[in-house]
């Protein structure tokens, strides 16, 4: 949410590198490569990301209309995760495997049945829960370079990196002081100049021991 | 050097521009030359946290100019790591926290939308966005363009030093006389 309506705080980047001529056509090809897939209970991967719909995250059938407003490019990061709760988990798998050792007669399971077993009980709980479900929306003005993703987290920004590269071939420069000085028109002596540059000291005490 | 240090590398300007604005915004009262010879209201509000090493006052209920408590974190070397400011241009306002690390924008609140459909809603909000960030950024520019020329020795840092350690405070009119030449000396280039 963010990008159409709610809370505006975003994480902003540079795109690096040129666009293809006539990049919609191909990039709405390399989007449905790396839709969201759902998760269904026997994932052998607890998470799920990919790419859906601005509108709508249930929407994963996309076309040029629903991703390309007008200079933008518009997608909701979609990330889901089963999340047992441990002790659920624990309390099942306890009465599960008391189960288990009653019908085979046994003491103690070995440790690859007890991760067998844990794996059954973990799809069977997830059987009767849904996934938990986070969507990010990020808009890519195609003519600045700018992406903004609604998001601020550091690992949600990690997947922005792998998924933006993944999927559109190019690499993104995080906004800060750096890449604001690359923007103002900075030239590499400059840039090289201040990014060697000692921070200012203004207040007196530690000035005076500095300038000594 | 690498991106990756370069970009680490520069981090400290971003706490350096925030004393430069908040300086600046107290010098012209809260009102500021933009680069494109127009001005924007500028001010801190009641949030703003300053941090020298592991050290940290988060300062909340009074706006960081008459909080004496901000400006003794100053003068004891804390510099801005988050601050809450309002700009308004044109009549359009906005309020944000900026990070001074990257200078990301949070929890901004543009002027009210206008426009009822989603798409029209979605350019409208667009619009605001990059308003306000042009706002800052243009902001920043200056600040680079100051921090990089001899006039940063010559007449800001003493300025915000003066300021920062409570002593005379700069002439205003010849601060901004010199300020606005340097500028323009970087326009002609």
């Amino acid at each position: 949410m963010g990008a159409l309506k709610g809370s505006i705080t975003y994480s902003r980047f540079y795109v690096q590198g040129e666009l293809p001529e006539n990049f919609a056509n191909g990039y709405m090809r390399r989007i449905r490569n790396r839709m969201f897939e759902p998760l269904t209970p026997d994932s052998d991967d607890p998470t799920h990301w990919g790419w859906c719909s601005i509108a709508d995250p249930f929407d994963l059938e996309l076309d040029q209309e629903k991703v390309f407003f007008n200079a933008y490019l518009n997608l909701g990061l979609r990330i889901d995760r089963w999340s047992v709760p441990a002790p659920l988990v624990k309390a099942q798998l306890a009465q599960a495997t008391k189960a288990v050792l009653e019908k085979k007669g046994r003491e103690r399971l070995s440790r690859a049945e007890k991760e067998e077993l844990k794996s059954v009980v973990v799809r069977k709980l997830r059987k009767q829960l849904l996934p938990a479900m986070k969507v990010i929306d990020l808009s890519w003005n195609t003519e600045t370079g700018v992406v903004r993703f609604w998001s601020r987290s550091k690992k949600s920004v990690e997947m922005l990196h792998e998924m933006f590269e993944k999927t559109f071939g190019l690499k993104l420069l995080p906004h800060g002081p750096y890449a604001a000085a690359v923007r103002a028109g900075c030239d590499p002596e400059q840039l090289e100049r201040l990014s060697s540059t000692q921070p200012a000291v203004f207040h007196a005490e530690t000035a005076t021991a500095e300038e000594e | 050097m690498d991106v990756v240090d370069r970009i680490e590398g520069c981090s400290f300007a971003g706490a350096e521009f925030l004393v430069w604005l908040w300086f600046e915004s107290e010098l012209f009262e809260g009102t500021l030359q933009l680069s494109d010879d127009t001005t924007c209201e500028l001010w801190f509000e009641s949030q703003i946290i300053l941090a020298r090493e592991k050290e940290q006052a988060a300062l909340k209920g009074t706006a960081p100019s008459s909080n004496a408590e901000a400006h003794e974190a100053l003068r004891q070397g804390k510099l801005p790591t988050r601050a809450r400011m309002r700009i308004i241009r044109n009549e359009l306002e906005y309020a944000f926290v900026i990070g001074a690390e990257d200078l990301s924008l949070s929890t901004l609140r543009i002027p009210a939308q206008l426009r009822q459909e989603t798409d029209e809603q979605f350019y409208e909000r667009m619009y605001l966005v990059e308003e306000i960030e042009k706002i800052v950024d243009g902001l920043f520019t200056d600040f680079l363009v100051l921090r990089l020329s001899k006039s940063w020795d010559g007449f800001v840092l003493p300025a915000l030093r003066s300021w920062v350690r409570g002593e005379e405070a700069p002439d205003a009119d010849d601060y901004g006389r010199k300020r606005a030449a340097a500028l323009a000396r970087r326009k002609k280039k």
